[in-house]
């Protein structure tokens, strides 16, 4: 949405060659087979196999993503993913029995991760460029973890004392200021609370232009650096239209909800409903540890009519309502992508990328809803497809020939698995 | 035998078509520019996958890139370094394999849920660290008492009718009896061995039997380490949904990971409810109370707790029904 400048600008400048697209020439099903052999693989060598098996999907994923008439390559040492993966599992059982220990650390554990992403970041970024291919050339990537400190930390420190407040505000921050009066805790909470959301909002933008920035500026390929100036103003401008998006999409998921639930629901069953969520609040919020002596809800042996409809009416909501939040995420993932690839320069070849939030998020949609239905059988599929029309949307221009090599870097897996593990999402 | 492709330097990105052969354990590149020989034993060659091109690196960084996977194949084969990996390529390549890798696939996390998981966590359970559950303990209770319960308002009496009471059990030294109210006629147990009863629940018991009866039901849960092969279990589920589709970056990930790991959860404290009820019947007999104890407590707690029937599927359930519960006492002597 925000490319018109940069492509409006790109006949003049660039005589030589027209832009060349990027196209993905494998297809789902030969992926689905190589996907499914190895996830047995890795069953059959009890996981060993897992770090083999992600070398095969990203080569064939890379391999097939072909530009110019030379496809790209993944060149990731099994070993070193699975050494990677192995840190990133201590890691996990760690914080997962961890947890037990003391109330503190559950809340403390979601703060060290947000303080942990500027690494992960440039880890991640490290491992995946420095062992990709085009041309016989490889990627690099040059920003230093310190450098993403410098740039990240002020908004990841603001990020993380708004998330506090929220997560511990009530119990301990409020009571030292107001002291003892229930009520009036509240209030100074709730406004609190509104006025961190303001803040978490108004720090989107900012953040994701800080981590764009370091992120493009930082990546080389052969000797060559990538270089994007690029500016604060167009983040807000996308955030203010994912907003906007999202204020629409809240509207219409209200407007299907009251529909759904006015048009069948008799308000009797409406009463009841609260007090059966209350049981369940006890019932599962201590979680894996207790083991309560009774449920609450009686089950039904059969159930009757009524229950089928309000479980099909909450079946429809969900199927409703995820896909219309979905749009705004669509619609902001679509501006950022198109506005920072298209201002990107390597030396004088200059990619674009015109993603469509519609069709972007058509494909979110609908590939959710197969994967789902296909309890994950059609993720081959979906990732293909995905990969197939976010390809066709990029194009490059300049001479691509023309390019030495630089100094190769070796680095670990280790961030990239930690990163996987607690599904950040990166997003190239 | 020769493949032709194209050479590239690995100093610049520039390419140029060539051809190569294998050659008395040399790789030789031939261009229009002449020919350069590589030792074959400090040659990569990338592994064949589908049709992509096939990837040679020769020791000074150098690549020769060809789509003939087959002349290269057969060239490493004359020159005697045929490769293993071929086996993966054949699987990879086949739809009745993948078909079938598929059916063994699902069997295998099937069974692995169901009996793998549970047959490997019962032995890590029981030798867990007393010190580490009992921290557990703690942290649920504090938990507990910060947001969900309060203070008891049973007198010492009671409190200690009902000590009594859970004397009667086997392994009662091991049982730490906490009061709390304000949830409802309830008990939980805690993995290290914490048995909370509310108040609602002693004052709502008939008699001393029944009383035991949901001590009992609790005392099972401890006795079979129920808490933590439920959290090793859970862990195992979500473990290995994330090694095996774990390479997604995608929002439906989530859901994909998360709502097995639930629907499993949710089977596997059905079972340990069914263990318990079974040790709570079991308890009442050798004290020679009735089985019906158990069964008539369990209605006058979801009684208590108001009549009404839920709209969710049994298997979205924490405990089996009632109904299930009750009728394995049935026909057994009246509770007195």
């Amino acid at each position: 949405m925000d490319t018109d400048s940069t492509t409006l600008a790109q006949p003049g400048s660039v005589a030589a060659a027209p832009p060349v697209p990027m196209r993905f020439v494998g297809s789902g099903g030969e992926y689905f087979r190589i996907w499914i052999v190895n996830i047995l693989l890795t069953i059959v060598t009890l996981g060993i196999y897992s770090a083999w098996a992600t070398v095969r999907n990203r080569r064939y994923l890379y391999g097939n993503t072909d530009l110019d008439g030379h496809v790209f390559d993944f060149h990731g040492k099994p070993t070193t993913i699975l050494k990677g993966r192995l840190i990133a599992l201590v890691v996990l059982l760690a914080i997962y029995f961890g947890e037990f220990l003391h109330i503190m650390i559950s809340l403390l554990v979601p703060l060290a991760l947000i303080l942990a992403f500027p690494w992960i970041l440039v880890m991640t970024l490290r491992f995946r460029l420095s062992n990709t291919s085009h041309r016989g050339l490889r990627f690099g990537f040059d920003a230093t973890v310190g450098q993403a400190y410098r740039r990240l930390l002020p908004v990841l420190l603001l990020g993380t004392m708004v998330i506090a407040y929220m997560l511990l505000g009530l119990d301990w921050l409020i009571p030292m200021v107001v002291g003892d009066d229930t009520e009036q805790q509240l209030t100074v909470f709730f406004s609190g609370y509104l006025i961190a959301m303001v803040v978490a909002l108004l720090i989107v933008p900012m953040f994701a232009h800080r981590v764009r920035d370091l992120m493009v500026n930082g990546c080389r390929y052969g000797q060559h650096r990538f270089r994007a100036d690029l500016r604060l103003s167009k983040f807000w401008g996308v955030f203010g239209m994912t907003l906007l998006s999202g204020l629409v999409a809240g509207i219409l998921a209200g407007i299907a909800v009251t529909a759904l639930v006015f048009s069948t629901i008799d308000p009797s069953e409406l009463e009841a409903l609260p007090a059966d969520s209350q049981s369940e609040l006890v019932q599962s919020d201590p979680g894996t540890a207790d083991s309560g002596f009774q449920q609450s809800p009686a089950p039904a042996e059969e159930l009757s009519p009524e229950h089928a409809r309000l479980l099909t009416q909450v079946f429809l909501m969900y199927l409703l309502v995820i896909p219309l939040y979905m749009f705004p995420f669509a619609v902001w993932r679509c501006g950022v992508l198109n506005y920072s690839y298209s201002a990107t320069r390597i030396e004088d070849v200059r990619p674009t990328l015109k993603l469509n939030p519609w069709r972007y998020w058509g494909i979110m949609v609908t590939n959710g809803v197969v994967v789902l239905a296909t309890i994950g059988l059609a993720i081959p599929w979906a990732k293909v497809r995905m990969m197939r029309y976010q390809l066709s949307c990029m194009s490059v221009a300049g001479e691509l020939d023309q390019f030495i090599a630089g100094a190769r870097r070796y680095t670990g897996a280790t961030g990239e698995e930690l990163g996987n593990v607690f599904d950040f999402e990166l997003g190239f | 035998m020769h493949a032709s492709g194209q050479f590239f330097s690995g100093e610049r990105s520039r390419q140029t078509p060539a051809t190569l052969s294998l050659d008395a354990g040399e790789w030789r590149v031939r261009t229009e520019a002449g020919e350069q020989c590589f030792a074959a034993k400090r040659t990569e060659v990338s592994s064949r996958l589908a049709q992509l091109p096939r990837r040679l690196t020769f020791e000074d960084g150098s690549q020769f890139v060809t789509l003939d996977n087959d002349a290269v194949d057969h060239m490493l084969g004359e020159g005697g370094a045929r490769r293993v990996s071929n086996l993966v390529v054949w699987l990879e390549s086949n739809w009745l394999w993948a078909i079938l890798a598929l059916a063994l696939t699902v069997g295998a996390v099937y069974f692995a849920f169901t009996t793998g998981l549970p047959y490997l966590a019962r032995p890590v359970a029981a030798s867990m660290p007393q010190v580490y559950l009992e921290q557990v303990d703690e942290t649920v209770m504090s938990w507990l008492d910060d947001r969900i319960v309060e203070p008891t308002e049973l007198s010492d009496a009671e409190q200690s009718r009902v000590a009594d009471i859970l004397e009667r059990i086997e392994g009662s030294g091991n049982f730490e009896l906490r009061f709390r109210k304000g949830i409802g006629a309830n008990a939980m147990a805690l993995p290290g061995g914490t048995i909370v009863v509310t108040d609602e629940l002693v004052e709502l018991a008939g008699n001393d039997n029944e009383i035991l009866a949901v001590l009992a039901h609790e005392a099972g849960h401890v006795n079979g380490h129920h808490g933590m092969r439920n959290i090793l279990q859970s862990a195992g589920v979500a473990a290995i949904m994330a090694w095996l589709v774990g390479d997604l970056s995608m929002v439906i990930d989530v859901a994909l990971v998360s709502a097995p790991v639930t629907l499993q959860q949710l089977s596997y404290t059905r079972n340990f409810e069914r263990e318990a009820d079974a040790y709570a019947r079991e308890v009442l007999q050798t004290q020679g109370a009735s089985p019906a104890c158990f069964a008539e407590i369990l209605k006058k707690i979801e009684a208590s707790h108001g009549a009404r029937s839920s709209a969710l599927p049994r298997y979205l359930l924490t405990h089996p029904s009632t109904e299930e519960r009750a009728a394995l006492s049935a026909g057994a002597e009246p509770c007195s």
